[in-house]
């Protein structure tokens, strides 16, 4: 059962807490390698409920957003974790690792919402933590670099709905790739004029779906103004 | 670097989305962004990276692509 209420504040099993953009400053301290001077997304989750996430359960998931964003089977995961006392199940042709709980739901959406940054926000690499508290269990920090905060918002909301919908609905349909390639266009085609016959011309679809990608982009922030802009490293005066 | 002043700090960080009905401290302690991530609030933190992407690995626009 899908519940939607407020844009994405509450979708299946999962609710957005909140999603912040900006400096975080102590991130360094959990992970060496972010680059200086490129802002974070800060994405704070709690799904429900906090429990198993099987291997098939998993790889379906995996599987299916692999199809949708094909360079996260590119990506590496937990690299300066190998030794850890954690467990971490490495998959044959997965890059994503498995620790087995609700974690890994947390994870496979920052893997996307990292995948969308370079696709469509314009960085060459980006690097991203999942950070799972200790109370509550089921509450989970993001951080993403992220190059533009409004491509930041979107990604994150739309990164939410794809793994809730695979979650409810086992199987993502085709249209949201829609929503996909017409955010790609417009981040390539900034002045393009926000019409639906315009752009349905441009791209060769049908009016009805150029329709529902413009709604769904509406609905996860794709045009919110004011939060198109970058955070900058501030110097010492 | 960094200057952690409050008011330097307010210009850093911008909330993009609330979720209805919360506050920032329901949210937990975002608003203490110079203290979250704090050693030891996390049970466990995953550390994740797209590999050197470059424009060649840029998604291309498609169009015509079937739907179900
Ligand atoms: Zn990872």
């Amino acid at each position: 059962m899908l519940t939607r209420r407020m844009g994405l504040q509450t979708v299946g099993l999962m609710r957005i807490l909140s999603i912040a953009y900006g400096q975080f400053p102590q991130v360094f301290k959990l992970y060496s390698r972010f680059q200086p001077g490129i802002g974070h997304l800060k994405v704070i989750l709690e799904i429900t409920p906090a429990g198993g996430f099987e291997r098939a359960r998993f790889l379906t998931v995996f599987r299916q957003l692999a199809e949708f964003f094909p360079t996260i089977s590119q990506h590496s995961c937990c690299e300066e974790w190998e030794t850890a006392p954690l467990y971490l199940e490495k998959e044959d042709g997965v890059s994503i690792k498995r620790v087995g709980e609700a974690a890994d739901v947390a994870h496979l959406i920052e893997h996307v919402i990292v995948d969308m940054q370079v696709g469509l926000g314009g960085l060459h690499r980006c690097s991203g933590l999942t950070c799972g508290w200790k109370d509550p269990d089921n509450r989970f920090d993001l951080f993403v670099e992220c190059a533009n905060a409004r491509v930041g918002l979107f990604a994150s909301q739309f990164a939410v709905y794809l793994v809730s919908r695979i979650l409810t609905k086992r199987k993502l349909s085709a249209r949201n790739r829609f929503v996909l390639t017409l955010a790609a266009y417009m981040q390539a085609n900034p002045s393009v004029n926000i019409d639906v016959p315009g752009l349905a011309r441009a791209l060769g679809w049908k009016k009805r779906d150029t329709e529902m990608a413009l709604s769904r982009l509406r609905e996860f922030g794709f045009f919110e103004n004011g939060k198109d802009d970058e955070v900058r490293e501030e110097e010492d005066v | 670097m960094y200057r952690a002043t409050p008011k330097r700090h307010n210009n850093r960080i911008k909330q993009l989305f609330m979720a209805k009905g919360l506050t920032a401290r329901d949210s937990g302690n975002i608003a203490d962004h110079e203290s979250s991530p704090v050693a030891g609030l996390y049970r466990i933190v995953l550390n994740c990276e797209s590999k050197n992407a470059g424009a060649e690995q840029r998604r291309k626009i498609t169009v015509g692509f079937p739907t179900d």
